[in-house]
């Protein structure tokens, strides 16, 4: 099974609106998967379809090579954290978790243990027997995102995972999803797309209810045949400097300060370094970085 | 479909059910209008019996506790002919509660007046507020849609049991305090064969209160139409006696018309008469369930 999930030609209307567009989209096995798009991309409904929560006006699905999701099928090999979903207001974390184990059909010994163990890494074993309604925001996200791994599912969805976090429970959350590499298969809706670089190892950019581009982190990022200097002052002339290497191209951008090289994927970073360096020493180099941001290479598109 | 995942559904609603706070304010409110049913109607019969022992001339013994009279009142032949007219010469029926102590029938017409409407204020918007607030989808990705609706019946129907029996344990405890005249310790089995008679009413309505529930995603109409529902579907058969006979078979569709089988005693009408509602509770939410399965949870 090379792909966990594999969308074809996915449609989805609401009356003239198409959330879904033809959504083709094969999510590798063992990846963590990130979808960045903008506002009613199509990216959360995508996700409810895979989930069964949404019935798709046309399309395929295949999940875990075993067709569309049916609970009676995937129940305990597919969990999501859907968005702006409440859980039930009276019950405990720990209670809701146990229940939720059990009717993935975990055992009752192994279930309490489970929720004990997810709670503690979430830092919610002191709130374990309190009511949802009276934990704040960022804890019953917390208890969301809890349900999502028990079992430790096949598959994990997670729809914002990180928005409304303290900057502290932020860091620990993605430290424990990046735990899951290679052990489950994870998708990731984001807005933060500094959460997406940080976690994923593929990015599908979705635009009107279709996939742009599907492809590695390294990839879209162009860690390669991409440098970017930082510097104190501009460099007056650069026509001469572009003639020190076949193929490079410079641009300066006063706003922050930076010199983007861009240049062949084949030469090594360190060759343009060892030729440009020393002309722009007299520039004030404050830092040097390869390749670009997700987010730069997002809005560059 | 898989019974261990109905039950563990059926779990889950069963807790979230009692410790609801509607849940909780139902059964109490439930269970103090019972004890004051039972209190109120004791204390009728006791100014009844005062009453009548004035004017018929009767020694009744000092200090003695409601009941006495009544009991043997009950049992005389002209009380037994009024009882029979009242009941429009349903023989049947009469016979069966012919001799029961009055304190147990009053009970009995209570307890299958109130149920009804009990479970339409326990159930209606149960499955509406889940899926208006998306709380259905962590239970979805577990649990077929179908496995939720029948854990969502079978748990709310565990939790009408419950109040039920409370209220008849309350009721039997007044009786058990203020009648006698008869063998009181015997009306506990009889109220708890009423409860449980009147659970197997509410079945029917806790079928159509959470297939009404599953239509919408706001607590609050499902909570109207299903108010709206009682009373169309309480006057109903009534009304359908107005067009005659042809249309008489239609009143088959509603709980009241089997309703009236639970008067009985004997065994065969009452077991039949159970199995239609449960059926008719089952159509109810099946017709719910078809719409829910069919559409998008969110």
């Amino acid at each position: 099974m090379n792909e966990a999930i594999v969308t074809r030609n996915l449609v989805k209307r609401y009356g003239r609106h198409r959330a879904l567009d033809g959504f083709t989209l094969g999510v590798p096995a063992y990846s963590i998967t990130g979808l960045v798009g903008r506002n009613g991309a199509g990216k959360t409904t995508w996700m409810m379809s895979v989930a069964g929560f949404v019935m798709p006006t046309s399309g395929e699905i295949s999940l875990l090579s075993s067709g569309p999701f049916d609970a009676s099928r995937h129940s305990g090999r597919f969990a999501i954290l859907p968005q702006d979903s409440e859980l039930p207001l009276t019950a405990c974390p720990r209670e809701l978790l146990v229940r939720y184990a059990r009717l993935q059909g975990i055992a009752p010994g192994a279930a309490a243990r489970e929720a004990d163990s997810l709670l503690e890494t979430f830092n919610l074993s002191d709130k374990a027997a309190r009511p949802v309604r009276s934990l704040s925001h960022g804890m019953r996200k917390r208890v969301m995102v809890a349900q999502a791994f028990l079992g430790s599912p096949d598959v994990i969805m997670l729809d914002e995972p990180l928005s409304g976090l303290d900057p502290v429970e932020a860091d620990r959350m993605r430290a424990f999803i990046r735990s899951y590499r290679g052990r489950s298969t994870i998708v990731i809706s984001s807005h933060q797309l500094d959460d997406i670089q940080k976690l994923c190892t593929h990015v599908a950019f979705v635009d009107a209810g279709k996939v742009e581009r599907i492809d590695t982190l390294s990839s879209i990022t162009s860690q390669s045949g991409r440098v970017v200097y930082s510097l104190r002052r501009g460099p007056s002339d650069l026509p001469s400097l572009e003639s020190l290497m076949p193929g490079l191209r410079l641009s300066w951008n006063a706003g922050d300060s930076s010199l983007t090289a861009e240049f062949d994927s084949a030469v090594a970073p360190e060759d343009l370094n060892a030729k440009l360096l020393p002309r722009l020493l007299d520039c004030g180099v404050v830092s040097i970085a390869s390749g670009r941001t997700l987010e730069q290479a997002y809005l560059d598109r | 479909m898989s019974w261990r995942r109905i039950w563990q559904a059926a779990v889950f609603e069963l807790f979230s059910a009692l410790r609801s706070r509607r849940a909780v304010v139902v059964v109490v409110l439930y269970l103090v209008v019972s004890l004051l049913c039972m209190g109120g109607t004791i204390t009728m019969l006791g100014k009844l019996e005062d009453q009548l022992s004035q004017v018929l001339q009767v020694e009744r013994p000092e200090g003695a506790k409601s009941g006495v009279v009544s009991a043997a009142l009950w049992k005389s032949k002209p009380f037994q002919n009024i009882v029979k007219g009242a009941l429009q010469g349903d023989t049947l029926v009469y016979d069966d509660i012919c001799g029961k102590h009055p304190a147990e029938l009053i009970y009995a017409w209570f307890v299958l007046l109130l149920v009804p409407p009990l479970t339409l204020m326990l159930s209606a918007n149960r499955a509406a507020s889940e899926i208006g607030s998306g709380s259905v989808l962590y239970m979805i990705t577990r649990v077929t849609r179908l496995e939720w609706t029948l854990g969502k019946y079978l748990g709310s129907a565990l939790s009408i049991l419950v109040g039920v029996l409370v209220g008849a344990c309350g009721a039997w405890a007044v009786a058990f305090f203020k009648l006698s005249g008869t063998d009181v310790a015997a009306l506990f089995p009889a109220m708890v064969g009423w409860s449980l008679k009147a659970w197997v009413l509410s079945l029917a309505w806790l079928g159509l209160a959470l297939g009404i529930s599953h239509f919408f995603k706001s607590g609050a109409k499902a909570d109207g139409l299903a108010w709206l529902m009682l009373l169309a579907f309480s006057v109903a058969p009534n009304a359908l006696k107005l067009f005659g006979g042809r249309f008489a078979f239609l009143s088959f569709l509603f709980p009241a018309t089997a309703e009236h089988s639970l008067w009985r005693t004997s065994f065969a009408p009452v077991a039949a008469s159970s199995a239609w509602l449960v059926m008719l509770g089952l159509c109810y939410l099946s017709a719910g369930y078809a719409f829910f399965a069919g559409r998008d949870a969110r």
